[in-house]
């Protein structure tokens, strides 16, 4: 009968071990795996390296911005015509505000750049505004130009409202292309002129032509009226 | 009685000079139609508003570095900078740099001097759009990373590439075959942030309002 306890106790005591062990092994191995995936969560969390060094910025639209273009001699800095002329697009506040609101370029005439707009250049200085499909808006050239910064500014404006009557250009791309987002007040800020209401005169004259002859229609109609009654 | 006639008829004057004072309700005349004549050079230019030509003089072939590559990242950046009249920049940065180059090793070398770029590092066509839509060019990987070219128009047919290997060219590739590469190399792209090149110029002939311009243009 002890024996047969002994034995009970014996088998009960290994099976208690091996259970122990077991769950001991299956904790390292639960461990193990969450260990594990603690890691791989960590992986999946951590931002990838490019995304942490990507940076979204604003993208500038301007492919519609019209081009301020001065093109000067070469060794234009000893030459004092042109160094006035590039002068006034740093000390005349219209044309400051035109070279910022446009794409700005300075040539000078041995730049490969220039090649393109040689036929306009008959002398230097030589100031071109043009849009943005290479439509010239305004040209200018020889040594007089920057003599007279504010009446250029005036030359501009009123050459812009010849190309662009009430701010309306011409189509930009004649081409059709479904891409296309239609150019909203493509004029530089500091060239669109504002239409002065108050300044704005009423021709009476035509009013008054019509109620004068709308009058004397009803005078000699009521004396012929008169006239021919009994 | 005379007097009401009268006034009636001066009523009359009095309305239809009202009428035709006010401009909304003023008849309005027949507009001139215009027509237009489009030169062929300048459809011609209009056509390529949106291609980048990169002077002959600023092409760079690509060069080999110290370390045995191409530097055909370099040479597409060079030309970038040329184009969009950083010349300067364009110099010291070819003087300066050469080899191979990584998205990240170009990003660290641009912002150390200064300069401002865009960039997508995931295919994004739109990238690619914005580039040529604001005429400024992009370079673009492929041949699966292994080299990277200037992309200088892209229509819906075709998409036309500066290769430094053969600057003297520009080469024609598929539209869909060239984005198909360009995604499968990595979807790399830049440009600098710069001043585009002015587009050809082109001048509007009126017959009614004569230029003051004795030499004036027309393509």
């Amino acid at each position: 009968m002890r024996t047969l306890m002994a034995m009970g106790m014996m088998a009960a005591l290994a099976v208690g071990t091996t259970a122990w062990w077991h769950a001991a092994g299956m904790h390292q191995a639960n461990e193990a795996r969450l260990a594990k995936l603690e890691a791989e969560l960590a992986v999946c969390q951590a931002p990838p390296r490019e995304a942490v060094e990507e940076r979204v910025v604003e993208l500038p639209e301007d492919g519609n911005q019209w081009h301020t273009i001065l093109i000067l001699r070469a060794g234009w800095q000893s030459l004092p015509s042109e160094r006035k002329a590039e002068a006034m697009f740093h000390s005349e506040p219209l044309l400051a505000s035109l070279k910022h609101q446009t794409h700005w370029h300075l040539f000078t005439t041995d730049q490969p750049e220039c090649a393109k707009f040689r036929t306009l250049v008959d002398a230097t200085p030589c100031l071109i505004v043009e849009r943005a499909n290479g439509e010239v808006v305004y040209r200018e050239s020889g040594p007089d130009l920057g003599r007279q910064p504010h009446a250029l500014t005036h030359a501009i404006r009123r050459e812009i409202q010849r190309h662009c009557p009430d701010g309306r250009c011409l189509p930009l791309h004649p081409v059709p292309d479904q891409d296309e987002r239609p150019a909203h007040d493509e004029i530089p800020a500091v060239l669109r002129e504002e239409a002065p209401l108050a300044g704005r005169k009423t021709n009476l004259l035509p009013a008054a032509v019509i109620a004068g002859l709308a009058a004397l229609g009803g005078f000699v109609f009521k004396f012929r009226r008169e006239a021919s009654g009994p | 009685m005379w007097q009401v006639t009268i006034s009636r008829h001066v009523f009359a004057a009095l309305l239809t000079a009202a009428v035709a004072v006010v401009p909304a309700l003023a008849p309005v005349a027949p507009a001139a139609a215009t027509v237009w004549r489009v030169a062929p050079a300048v459809r011609q230019i209009i056509h390529t508003l949106r291609q980048i030509d990169i002077p002959s003089a600023y092409r760079r072939k690509n060069w080999t570095g110290d370390r045995g590559e191409g530097s055909c990242v370099h040479a597409a950046l060079v030309h970038l900078l040329h184009w969009q009249g950083n010349h300067s920049a364009a110099e010291r940065w070819a003087a300066r740099f050469g080899n191979g180059e990584t998205a990240q090793g170009l990003a660290a070398k641009l912002e150390q001097a200064g300069l401002r770029f865009a960039e997508t590092r995931t295919g994004d066509e739109a990238f690619l759009a914005w580039a040529l839509r604001t005429r400024r060019g992009a370079a673009v990987v492929v041949q699966n990373g292994a080299h990277m070219v200037n992309l200088v128009g892209l229509d819906r047919h075709s998409a036309h590439i500066l290769d430094s290997n053969f600057p003297e060219r520009i080469e024609r590739w598929p539209r869909a075959a060239f984005l198909r590469d360009w995604k499968q190399s990595g979807g790399w792209a830049f440009t600098p942030v710069g001043t585009p090149s002015p587009p050809a110029p082109w001048v509007v002939k009126d017959k009614t309002h004569p230029r003051r311009d004795p030499n004036p243009k027309t393509n």
